[in-house]
């Protein structure tokens, strides 16, 4: 049997493969369809400082390949996370990643150090990059900002620090850089692509929010050229994320630099997609003699060297 | 609530543009409750467009099928239209809050494709029925009175040919007043008039429930009814629905009293599709297919 064991920084799991935040709700619902102590990790879905309802319908809509959402961070808040939903969480033998969002640099330290004192949590995942709230993109938009946040919340918990980029600016190597310089063990990329759609019976947007994230098989072209830029411009880990609906397509992240992937939309269709590209990515290694995956990870082959 | 692949056992275009597909999947069929419904993959596994489950009202069940019956509206059901008997479907089933139990006088209130979940309704409330006919003369009860529910539908659609469940309604002794956009057919107009007409007739009288399913225009008017006759009402809501099983958040319709932010707004797929009109805040209710 092929190794799948993956570091990202000090955080080991026992495959590649995430869940991605904000599509695998609190484990709660997808338990009786999923066997989640299969997964390399489970994120969740986004925390945030105070309870948050999330935007007015409609929020989602399809597109071709794809759809566009607008939920707007609609969660509990921290305090009713950890006593109601951590508890449930920590009980499967699965890396625990939370996701957390915040309105200032402030927050996203509190949100930090407020989890750090909570047994059972594997790592910390920056949502500096959510489309659909006011200010949810400010901070990956601007390197200085993605430094100082991440900074801060390194410097808030002992634990192993994710940062999520967004897709949605002109060089995402330095936002990935900025990052990394400020202590950023793994970085997750991409985040949605921000798109929009029309009723022209209507002529109203389809989103009451007028835009949204688009995910789905419509962004991986767009998801993989980032994660093969950004692997080259830094040494830390990276996740990748964008449009994986099956084992082929997380192979394509593997080898074009990420170390670990997240399925999130195809969790939609396919409640246990993760543990179909898990199985298929072994079945992949197996088939071509590859002994351990990490020898995949930026496998790929080139003419030019590039 | 399991994923699977159902048989498709039969197919017909039962109006135009309008498709009733038999499933074969045994355990969806005993555990299906009437407000049910399946998520439905339209399109082969590797194809990724249209990419998501389609969610269906659960028309019937019998032996090891159940049935759904759907129209031809978009990407996804033109594709799962031109599905063929003997082909498999991908479905996760059965999902939803289920209608409550039905008390013993109730009044079906469905519009266009909003109708099947109610001849579900009807069907399962007629089983219950002959089970306690069945018991009544097991233990030998001399008692002759009719303890059958008192049901009464009032269905709606466009236009004549697009009245649905009308011989189901039949079949079970259900008596059905229609109501037709066009006047094709029973009264030319909405079918909330005929529900405002039958609650104004009995005023006085203790209030029948009141189900309803149909466009959100036609719930809205509804509850509205419901609300001045003091009637208790449920609803099936419709919703785009990528996950159906209650982990994207995008479903949602306002709740009538959010005792906290986080508790705005409702999940249709899981705290849904059936819900008391009461519990919601037809002020702002507003869902892609109103």
């Amino acid at each position: 049997m092929a190794s799948l064991t993956t570091r990202l920084g000090p955080l080991r799991l026992k495959n590649p493969v995430l869940t991605a935040s904000g599509t695998f709700g609190y484990g709660q619902e997808l338990e009786p369809l999923v066997d989640l102590s299969r997964l390399g990790g489970v994120v969740c879905k986004t925390v945030t400082r105070h309870p948050r309802a999330g935007n007015a319908p409609p929020r989602t809509c399809e597109t071709a390949a794809g759809m566009l959402n607008a939920i707007g961070l609609q969660n509990v808040g921290i305090e009713r996370f950890v006593d109601e939903k951590l508890p449930y969480l920590r009980r499967f033998d699965v890396p625990l990643i939370v996701n957390v969002a915040g309105e200032s640099v402030e927050d996203f330290a509190f949100l930090t150090r407020a989890l750090s004192a909570e047994s059972g949590i594997a790592a910390i995942e920056l949502n500096i990059s959510c489309p659909n709230v006011a200010h949810g993109l400010d901070f990956a938009t601007d390197p200085t900002l993605t430094e100082e946040v991440v900074a801060h919340a390194r410097a808030a918990t002992h634990l192993p620090i994710i940062a999520k980029l967004s897709p949605n600016v002109t060089d995402i190597t330095l936002i990935a850089r900025a990052a990394e310089a400020g202590g950023a063990h793994a970085l997750s990329l991409v985040n949605t692509f921000v798109g929009m759609a029309v009723d022209v019976r209507t002529r109203r947007p389809r989103l009451s929010n007028t835009t949204g994230g688009l995910s789905g098989p419509a962004i991986k072209p767009l998801a993989l050229r980032a994660v093969y830029r950004c692997a080259r411009a830094v040494q830390i880990p990276i996740i990748g994320i964008g449009g994986i609906m099956n084992a082929q397509d997380a192979l394509e992240f593997l080898i074009a630099g990420a170390n670990a992937v997240q399925i999130g939309t195809a969790t939609f269709v396919q409640p246990r997609a993760a543990l179909d590209v898990i199985s298929g990515i072994e079945d992949y290694l197996e088939a071509n003699s590859i002994g351990d995956v990490t020898q995949l990870v930026g496998s790929l082959v080139t003419d030019s060297g590039k | 609530m399991q994923q699977t692949t159902a048989l498709i056992r039969g197919r017909d275009e039962v109006a135009r543009g309008h498709y009733r597909l038999k499933l074969l999947q045994a355990d969806v069929a005993a555990a299906a409750r009437a407000g049910q419904f399946a998520h439905v993959l339209p399109r082969r596994a590797d194809v990724y467009d249209p990419m998501l489950r389609r969610a269906f009202s659960i028309l019937a069940v019998e032996g090891d099928t159940f049935d759904i019956l759907f129209r031809v509206e978009g990407r996804g059901t033109a594709e799962l239209s031109r599905r063929r008997t003997g082909e498999e479907l991908d479905i996760v089933a059965p999902l939803g809050r289920p209608f409550a139990a039905v008390p013993q006088r109730a009044v079906l209130v469905g519009g266009g494709v909003g109708v099947p979940p109610l001849a579900m309704l009807a069907a399962q409330t007629r089983r219950e029925d002959g089970r306690h006919r069945a018991e009544n003369i097991e233990q030998n009860t001399l008692r002759q009175t009719n303890s059958s529910h008192d049901l009464i539908a009032f269905v709606g659609a466009r236009s004549k040919e697009e009245l649905l469940c009308l011989e189901m309604f039949a079949d079970l002794q259900v008596a059905a007043r229609v109501a037709t956009d066009d006047g094709s057919a029973g009264l030319h107009g909405r079918v909330t008039e005929l529900l405002e007409a039958h609650l104004a007739a009995q005023a006085g009288e203790k209030h029948p429930t009141i189900y309803a399913c149909g466009p959100l225009p036609m719930l809205r008017a509804v509850a509205a009814t419901c609300a001045r006759y003091n009637a208790p009402c449920q609803v099936s809501l419709e919703e785009n629905m990528p996950c159906g099983i209650g982990v994207c958040n995008g479903c949602v319709v306002r709740a009538a009293q959010a005792g906290n932010d986080y508790e705005l707004y409702k999940r249709i797929c899981v705290d849904g599709p059936v819900m008391w009109t009461h519990e919601l805040d037809w002020q702002h209710a507003a869902t892609t297919r109103g």
